[in-house]
């Protein structure tokens, strides 16, 4: 996002001290102690809730290091009551409801990102810090107008108001001005010799050239919509458990089962497992693309 | 934020175009924005200037009202403020460094570079109910982090964390024999500091990742030189990365500091602003005035002093990032 | 944007002409509104679809209530229901239905708050409904029906209820040799103090919050204002003496919290024996015998304190939406819903008792050893905190938190019980 001073490096391999060139065992050491121990702060949390699902509500609270993290009578129990839920349902709408969010704001913030980057018209400065302030007003107080509007439309109660307040937002579109910011004009004034328009330069040669920046963005579509909870909480009733989104449908879950820990941490790791496959087979493309694209500027 | 791409920007023959095409690109967005978001954050200024219980019709004119009882010293108001301050004084530092540290050493030459990156960044994927979800069961009274302080021979706060109201300072100088201190001084209570250090677990990976993007860019050939001229690591860690990556961690910063003065997720997730108000945050504050106090005018006017203390914030640091990027 | 009658006094008044209005429309009079407690068979019911709407709850207590709705299509075919159950945050989502004028056609209001929503017009009046249907308010317990009364008028019908009780596991008792359930404060100290002897651990478990120390508050003869809200009377010292038995318990290890114990609430705490006594209610009961179906626990009145008797009520009213399209056909539904048959289906699961007397015989048939808790139904107060009361209720269970972390003393909460009271509750004019 911020520039740095520095120009950009030609090429695209990541700057790496060798290791030759004097990475000491002790610093190896030590660098490699830190990461693991991280990484076990990572993922303690998450194993300690497998474990969880698999025991009895007794000898959940009864915890020991013995049984902390593998329970002395695995049972799935917990699993049981958590399948007869709704999940797979919620766990569409969470998906459908992620993909029509990244497909909006992937076209529009990118489309108004690459205006406000290198566009001259009037009142493009204005807009664009108006844009910026959104994101200074939190979310929560605007609940209420944004209700009444999607009831004004009749969206409530569908999948639209799970979708459509959510095409554009600020931070996309701050995003991709400056990932379009960073690139080199060179590109475009080759096509503008040819005499392309905007609109075939922006679908021939800008959006294919602004991928990696589009999945960065695509990235934090996904985690926002698949944390939404007030929203989705409001904008569909309860007479609709269809539409649930996984948040809602947890939130509801949790409602009769709050006190019974194997039941909710199973249901956690039913929604969660799909998602960390996902993400351990994509992995290198989520955390590549996100770190070498438009979070540089 | 300041790109100097715009300086270097050669002159545009498609201007003429662009004033049309522009706003053609802008459209979609723009239709979005003004529905959902301009609209209703204007709406939101102009209701701070009126009374609405939310369940009447009535919204009648108070002019500054709201803001004079805001400023006149509400006790929940100031009490929200403090512990969002505490939050982010907390948390931003924190994250901004754990982020960076982890980017560096993640950026080495290391065996199983790849999954540690995974690692780190797994949390920031999960959901923010499950993952309260599970840390409300990690902080309860039987829950994990306090049988392994049990078994280790270390106290464990009383009430367990997130019932805790204590100041964590208040606790510390009680501990020496200073009682009483100011509220202010108090520090945040054992229950903000338990949604902190969850907050800081889940956005450390982002933080990473966001660094890793600017440790990347910093050529090679800087660090070669450098350790030519006999530098030690420590130096070039403190000489070369640090200031180069200046703009990115002004802007991971700034990101930070926006997210943490807007936290409200977990607040409403795990404690409902209690024990005794002290994980109220500014924006909680906004959602309890407005849904659980039928003052959804002062919710506004809370949101509107929210919005020009954010503002400030980003302001300050463009100003900061803009001179870097000149120098 | 809502449909209102009107912001103040007025406005309920020229509500109910509306209704008479709308009501001459549809059918034939007003006066020809006599349907619902015989089935509806002398004149047509009114037609339209009714949406009803409520925090989401177990899933027997749902099951139940979509058993008790089927009833309701068959003796009324005319009218359909719409059942919308809110998963989670009941509050908010209701408050933004009602802002938007889409509420949904009759819902439910606690006790606690009724007051905020009544005093602000969002409810219909329903007594000419009431009058037209023989529907009286002797039909219910005062203290329930009271709960839902606002300058004269009726704003929803109590669809169950419950008081506070001393519930106790039985086992640990007689191991500890107590006999009997304590009914002063002098012996539930007494009877702590043996099982804390006998256990090694603080046997009850409650929580600082305003719900269960208004007990305490109760028995010391105490009240948060007068009858008629127009005072506020927590600066009497029956207060002080409240709150010093109350943590009292907790600073002599004779209590403990629900987070301090790890359960999630003190029915919870029972059910994984981690308490032995408990101050709660029937909605306890469905929970125990899914979670702890083997544990025998005892049901007595709540102790005695120096002001007497006393127990707090808690209690639920379906009440119609002031903007709802379908005023007749939605009290149709609250009339069954609340009416003898409806009400006897639905407190039949033993989570909440029937708010109407004349029920009460059959459902003690059901549950003889609840009969404690019907016993309070002679001194009990359905908890109100006044208009602002939701605004209170957080500044209360803060003060109460932080006497229970040490932060403050009795006194000093005392002092800031009475200065949140001040703050926040909208006392009534005596004139009305």
């Amino acid at each position: 996002m911020a520039t740095i001073t520095q120009p950009r490096t030609q090429t695209d391999t990541p700057a790496q001290v060798s290791s030759g060139s004097g990475l000491d065992a002790t610093l190896r050491v030590v660098a490699y102690a830190v990461l693991v121990f991280v990484a076990l702060l990572m993922f303690v949390p998450f194993a300690f809730s497998v474990a969880t699902s698999l025991k009895t509500n007794q000898e959940a609270i009864r915890l020991s290091f013995s049984n902390m993290f593998w329970p002395s009578n695995p049972t799935f129990d917990a699993y049981r009551v958590a399948f007869e839920a709704n999940v797979a349902r919620w766990f569409f709408n969470s998906a459908l409801v992620a993909a029509i969010w990244i497909l909006g704001r992937a076209l529009f913030d990118t489309m108004a990102g690459y205006a406000f980057a290198r566009m001259q018209f009037p009142g493009r400065n204005l807009v664009f810090l108006l844009v910026i302030s959104t994101m200074m007003i939190p979310g929560i107080v605007t609940i209420i107008p944004k209700f009444i509007l999607l009831q004004e439309f009749g969206l409530l109660n569908t999948y639209g108001a799970l979708t459509l307040p959510f095409l554009a937002d600020a931070f996309g579109i701050f995003l991709m001005k400056q990932f379009f910011e960073s690139i080199p004009v060179e590109l475009e004034e080759a096509a503008r010799i040819d005499g392309a328009s905007r609109y075939r330069m922006f679908a021939q040669i800008i959006l294919p050239n602004a991928m990696p920046a589009v999945t960065a963005l695509a990235i934090f579509s996904f985690q926002g919509s698949w944390n939404a909870f007030l929203e989705p909480l409001i904008f569909i009733s309860g007479s609709s458990p269809n539409l649930f989104t996984l948040p809602v449908g947890l939130a509801n879950f949790r409602q009769a089962y709050y006190t019974e820990w194997p039941t909710l941490m199973a249901m956690s790791v039913i929604t969660t497992v799909p998602l960390a496959v996902f993400f351990l087979i994509f992995q290198r493309y989520f955390v590549e693309s996100s770190a070498s694209s438009g979070i540089k500027g | 934020m300041v790109s100097l791409a715009r300086a270097r920007r050669p002159r545009n023959p498609l201007a003429a175009e662009d004033n049309v095409a522009g706003w053609v690109f802008l459209l979609p967005a723009m239709i979005i924005f003004v529905l959902f978001i301009f609209g209703p954050i204007l709406y939101i200024f102009w209701l701070s200037f009126h009374q609405w219980s939310l369940i009447e019709p009535a919204k009648p004119f108070v002019g500054l009202d709201n803001y004079r009882t805001l400023f006149s010293g509400d006790a929940d108001f100031n009490l929200a403020l403090r512990n969002t301050i505490w939050f982010a004084l907390g948390v931003v530092p924190t994250q901004t460094a754990l982020g960076l540290l982890l980017a560096v050493l993640a950026n080495r030459k290391l065996r199983g570079k790849t999954f540690f990156r995974t690692a780190f960044y797994f949390p920031s994927i999960s959901s923010s109910v499950v993952i309260s979800i599970i840390f409300l069961w990690l902080y309860s009274a039987r829950g994990l982090i306090n049988y392994v302080l049990i078994q280790l021979g270390f106290p464990t706060p009383r009430p367990p964390w997130l019932s805790n109201p204590r100041g964590i300072i208040d606790m510390g100088l009680g501990a020496v024999g200073i009682e009483n201190v100011s509220v202010w001084l108090a520090g945040p209570s054992v229950a903000l500091l338990s949604i902190m250090m969850m907050n800081i677990w889940t956005t450390m990976g982002t933080m990473m990742i966001i660094f890793l993007a600017g440790v990347q860019d910093i050529p090679n050939d800087v660090y070669e030189a450098a350790s030519l001229d006999g530098a030690s690591r420590r130096s070039q860690f403190f000489d070369i990365t640090v200031p180069l990556l200046r703009p990115v961690i002004l802007f991971v910063l700034t990101l930070g500091f926006i997210g943490t003065f807007q936290v409200f997720d977990q607040i409403f997730v795990m404690t409902s602003g209690g024990p005794a108000k002290t994980t109220i945050t500014l924006a909680y504050l906004v959602f309890q005035e407005g849904f659980g106090n039928f003052s959804m005018g002062y919710a506004s006017a809370i949101a509107v002093v929210l919005f020009f203390i954010i503002l400030m914030i980003y302001l300050v640091q463009r100003r900061i990032v803009g001179e870097t990027a000149v120098r | 944007m809502v449909e209102l009658a009107g912001t103040n006094g007025s406005g309920v008044l020229s509500r109910r002409k509306l209704v008479k209005g709308a009501a001459a429309g549809a059918i034939a009079a007003p006066a020809l509104l006599h349907y619902g407690r015989i089935g509806g068979a002398q004149t047509p019911a009114p037609t339209g679809t009714v949406r009803l709407s409520g925090p989401t709850a177990s899933p027997e207590e749902e099951e139940l209530l979509r058993q008790v709705l089927d009833n309701f299509a068959q003796a009324y075919p005319s009218i359909t229901v719409n059942y919308e159950p809110v998963p989670a945050e009941y509050l908010i989502k209701l408050q933004t239905d009602i802002a938007a004028g889409n509420a949904a056609d009759v819902f439910y209001v606690k006790n606690e708050f009724s007051q905020d929503f009544m005093s602000r017009n969002t409810l219909l009046p329903i007594d000419e409904f009431m009058a037209n249907d023989g529907v009286a308010d002797a039909d219910f317990y005062p203290g329930l029906i009271n709960a839902f009364k606002w300058q004269g008028a009726t704003y929803g019908l109590p669809k169950d209820w419950s008081p506070l009780g001393t519930c106790f596991d039985e086992q640990v008792f007689t191991d500890a040799g107590i006999s009997a359930a304590p009914a002063t404060w002098d012996e539930l100290r007494t009877v702590l103090q043996t099982l804390l002897d006998t256990t090694g651990q603080p046997s009850l478990v409650i929580a600082p919050a305003l719900d269960r120390f208004i007990m305490f508050l109760y028995q010391a003869g105490g009240n948060i204002t007068n009858e008629g809200a127009t005072e506020i009377t927590l600066g009497d010292p029956a207060t002080l003496e409240a709150l010093d038995f109350f943590y009292g318990l907790y600073s002599d290890g004779l209590s403990t919290t629900p987070a301090d114990s790890g359960a999630e609430w003190p029915g919870d705490a029972l059910a994984k024996q981690l308490a032995s006594i408990v101050f709660e209610g029937n909605w306890m009961f469905p929970f125990l015998n899914t979670n702890a179906p083997d544990l025998q626990v005892g049901v007595a009145e709540l102790p005695a304190g120096p002001g007497g008797k006393g127990a707090p009520a808690f209690t639920n009213s379906y009440s119609i939406f002031a903007g709802s399209q379908q005023p007749e056909a939605a009290w149709v539904l609250v009339n069954y819903l609340t009416g003898n048959d409806g009400m006897a289906l639905w407190t039949s699961l033993g989570l909440a008792m029937p708010a109407r007397p004349g029920l009460m015989d059959a459902w003690l048939q059901q549950y003889p050893d609840r009969a404690p808790y019907a016993a309070a139904g002679e001194y009990t107060i359905a908890v109100q905190y006044g208009p602002g009361g939701q605004k209170f209720n957080d500044d209360a269970n803060a003060v109460l938190q932080n006497l229970f972390a040490g932060q403050i003393d009795t006194a000093a909460a005392q002092q800031q019980l009475v200065e949140a009271a001040t703050a926040d509750i909208t006392l009534a004019t005596p004139s009305a």
